[in-house]
């Protein structure tokens, strides 16, 4: 009787929203947000974290963008060309694209809403790459002609860069980089205004951000939270030629504790909220469903909807192979035998990331269904100590280093219990996530907690990024791994051209990994949200729910 | 009876001494609450000893690996008196096993403060002077500090110990009864019998020591005794804070704070019955300290 009941209840809500999806849109509204930490840098140039990404994809427009199920797609660029060996690339801007005419408070800017043009992007890649912005990520972009040259001082400009005419940009790369693309979708590659900038600097830009994107900032309140309003003048209209975005603004709250923006969302405060596993059941969690293609879980709660799907991402304890005892191959397959990936997603995690046997995440290119990967198998895990000189009679003790969050001391006193049962001793050390990262970079850790989310979908984000021996320290090869093999694997596979080849270069670096272990491969990540019954026109990005973009939601009341 | 420092006079006090503590015992006996919080105490302390022979699971043993889905967070039942956590390790185990790691920290840091506190007090009180004004201006600024924030940078350059945490608990928490002792020590130093042995050529060590302080004992008793609940508290705030005890060593500030996340979704008892023997432990230890200072005081019964 109740169970019918339920039925019927879910049933007339689907109907209720296909009905109003099919409805027109409404203006209006405030969407009303959360971010979990203040975020470190709204200047995209200076942004390297996904806190601060979630504003700047609101403020910022890039030449392409990934879109939602991780395709390249024009943004500000409406088309590109390139030559046959790759190592040109010709874009042509949209027309009629203006930066921000106000900002603040209704306060005009210092481009005063010109319109966006190649003069725009030459600039912006010019200062990217400047030796004096030190953008984080301008290396990213190493490929691009005249890099080294501008970075080390012998030119005063990026070769590489060339305005043709007002509409059109080229791109002259030292050497074919297949993934060039979809690297200027990353959010560092923002074009921007060159008067505000220069107005500023670019260290105070973070203060006062203009760009081209639906909404203009208006106010941040540190640790409290941070305005945007609705860009009159944005270039975008929807299928039925209605101006975008729909809403009035957003406004973004800082919130760090998932009980407080769950009890904020449930009090109708917060349009969006992240589900803690705690909730996970109370928001339908348990009773979802699949599209089978895309992947994307969905549950219809008196809620609200909750989102859920995979996310190009690996979450991972790396080990210095530099240190013992991880030098030893032995130790490091040891700890990737020993814990029970299955278990612990399914009970601790609610099931959400899918287990990890290699680096790639499902979904990437290049990914392999068919890596063996490590299972559980403790038997193996003692056998593979045993050999490596540790038993009853000589012990391992551990030190791994995390940063402070529920979910990482969730995994880690699982994963504590897990070695415990190979012997092995794991002391738990917490830190803020600065020091974890400095000490990380600087190799003072042999064993430590990470995570990496996709910037630009291919596999060289990941396997070059993270492992190439180029790479060793702040440039994300945490492990220091260091594999001449696998070196001349990911550059080989960044030289060519053809997909096929590349995939094969990638799956055979990506056994290499495995197979040397500096890594305990735990899980991919899932990415997750849940948003109010009456909001329309979310879509949950398969990038991560941080990369979400407003600018065609809009809210039914 | 004027006053019982007369107690402290000569070598044939232990006879008198006796006499005293029994006194004080039959007067505790008679203070229901003293004895209530007397009881509490002492069933900590049980609980702490035995507790391998009370409780049927290991307090570290995470049951989700052997037996999944039904021993995660599972109310209160006849296997698990107070549930399972996330893990499905027994609450109840975790409870018991978590009076070790707090009265284990209480007495370490309590016997540090009582050391200290004792000694400077009695230095200060004693010498008077300068002696006194830089003890008294260190008891000031240590007493003016933020207890827990200092705590918390020392384990923040430090890993996080227990040793570290009962060593800095007790650096900084022997300031009350440093004040109490130097308060005790400045009242008695001119009484007669401190006079006589003067007279006599005891030395100022044996004075001190042998006996001035013989007369500090009680009041010393009853600061440490109310002092013990605060240290729980403090080494509770820390653990929740996760600069104190470390996983997987079961403590009930950190049950608490792993389990306040569960709270709202309906699972209270992760952090409701650690947070039960907290209260009741440290209620224990106030009752009784109150009870002490009622039966150690004659001047305040007759």
């Amino acid at each position: 009787m109740r169970r019918s009941f339920v039925l019927l209840l879910a049933a007339l809500l689907v109907c209720g929203l296909t009905a109003s999806v099919l409805a027109a849109p409404k203006y209006g509204g405030i969407w009303r947000d959360a971010l979990n930490a203040n975020p470190p840098d709204l200047n995209p140039v200076h942004a390297t974290d996904t806190t601060s990404a979630e504003v700047i994809y609101q403020i910022f427009e890039s030449l392409v963008e990934i879109d939602n199920e991780g395709n390249i797609v024009p943004l500000l660029a409406e088309s590109w060309t390139s030559n046959e060996d790759g190592t040109v690339f010709t874009f042509k801007l949209r027309e009629g694209v203006r930066f921000h005419a106000t900002t603040e408070g209704g306060k005009p800017t210092a481009n005063g809403g010109r319109e966006m043009t190649a003069e725009d992007v030459v600039w912006t890649f010019n200062h990217i790459c400047d030796p004096a912005v030190n953008s984080e990520r301008a290396y990213f972009v190493d490929m691009i002609k005249g890099y080294a040259d501008y970075r080390e001082g012998i030119t005063d400009h990026l070769a590489g860069v060339k305005a043709l005419d007002k509409y059109t940009v080229q791109f002259e790369l030292s050497y074919p980089f297949a993934p060039f693309i979809s690297i200027l979708g990353y959010n560092s590659f923002m074009i921007l205004p060159r008067e505000d900038v220069e107005k500023w600097g670019h260290r105070e830009f973070n203060f006062h951000p203009v760009g081209t994107g639906p909404f203009k900032f208006e106010e941040w309140v540190q640790d409290s939270k941070v305005v945007l309003s609705r860009n009159e003048n944005y270039w975008m209209k929807d299928a039925d030629g209605n101006q975008l975005p729909y809403l009035d603004g957003i406004e973004f709250r800082i919130i760090v504790d998932h009980n407080i923006e769950w009890t904020e969302f449930l009090a109708g405060n917060l349009y969006q909220v992240y589900v803690d596993d705690p909730y996970y059941e109370q928001a339908g969690g348990t009773k979802m469903t699949v599209n089978p293609e895309t992947g994307l879980k969905t549950a219809v709660t008196n809620l609200g909807l909750f989102y859920e799907r995979p996310q190009l991402g690996t979450y991972y304890y790396g080990m210095n192979v530099e240190k013992p005892p991880f030098n030893d191959k032995r130790v490091r397959q040891a700890l990737n035998y020993a814990i029970n990936r299955e278990v612990l997603i399914d009970l601790v995690l609610n099931g959400r990331p899918s287990p990890a046997k290699g680096v790639l995440p499902p979904g990437m290119m290049a990914y392999n269904p068919d890596l063996a990967g490590y299972t559980y198998d403790p038997e193996k895990a003692r056998q593979l100590m045993a050999e490596a000189g540790y038993g009853p009679n000589n012990p391992l003790e551990i030190d791994l280093y995390y940063n402070s969050s529920t979910l990482h001391e969730r995994v880690a006193e699982a994963m504590q219990a897990q070695y415990a049962q190979i012997g092995v001793k794991l002391n738990l050390r917490v830190l803020d996530w600065g020091s974890l990262l400095d000490g990380v970079e600087r190799g003072e850790y042999g064993m430590f907690r990470m995570g990496w989310v996709v910037d630009y979908p291919d596999p060289d984000n990941f396997l070059y990024v993270l492992l190439h021996s180029e790479n060793i320290g702040p440039q994300g090869n945490y492990a220091r791994f260091n594999n001449p093999r696998f070196d001349e694997l990911t550059k080989l596979a960044r030289l060519e051209t053809d997909t096929a080849k590349r995939i094969q270069y990638y799956q055979e670096a990506e056994r290499l990994v495995v197979e040397e272990a500096p890594w305990v491969f735990i899980y991919h990540y899932a990415t997750f949200s849940m948003v109010a019954p009456f909001v329309r026109g979310y879509e949950l990005p398969s990038f991560g729910q941080y990369a979400n973009k407003f600018r065609a939601v809009w809210l039914d009341r | 009876m004027e006053y019982a420092p007369v107690i402290g006079v000569g070598t044939s006090a232990e006879g008198q001494a006796r006499s005293l503590w029994y006194d004080a015992w039959v007067r505790l006996r008679r203070n229901k609450l003293a004895m209530l919080g007397l009881g509490i105490v002492v069933l900590v302390i049980l609980l702490a000893i035995f507790a391998p022979y009370i409780t049927r699971y290991d307090p570290t043993e995470q049951l989700i690996w052997t037996e999944g889905r039904a021993a995660q967070l599972a109310p209160p039942n006849a296997k698990h008196w107070f549930g399972t956590d996330l893990y499905g390790r027994d609450i109840f185990s975790r409870v018991v096993y978590g009076s070790r790691v707090s009265l284990q920290i209480a007495i370490a840091a309590m016997g540090i403060s009582v050391f200290i506190g004792t000694v400077l007090g009695a230095l200060a009180g004693y010498y008077g002077g300068w002696i006194d004004e830089v003890i008294s201006w260190l008891m000031n600024v240590i007493y003016a500090f933020p207890f827990l924030l200092f705590i918390i940078t020392v384990v923040a350059f430090l890993p996080p110990s227990l040793t570290l945490v009962y060593v800095a608990i007790g650096l900084i928490s022997w300031v009350s009864i440093g004040r109490v002792v130097r308060g005790q020590v400045l009242a008695f130093k001119n009484q007669e019998f401190v006079e006589a042995a003067r007279a006599l050529g005891v030395s100022n060590r044996r004075i001190i020591f042998h006996h001035i302080l013989h007369n500090v004992i009680a009041p010393v008793i009853v600061q440490a005794t109310l002092g013990m609940g605060s240290i729980i508290m403090t080494e509770a705030a820390l653990s929740y804070l996760g600069f104190g005890t470390q996983p997987p060593t079961p403590s009930w500030g950190l049950e608490i704070s792993m389990g306040q996340d569960y709270l709202l979704s309906g699972k209270w008892w992760w952090s409701i019955f650690p947070g039960i023997a907290i209260c009741l432990t440290v209620l224990g230890f106030n009752l009784l300290g109150d009870g002490l200072r009622d039966a150690l005081d004659p001047r305040l019964k007759q």
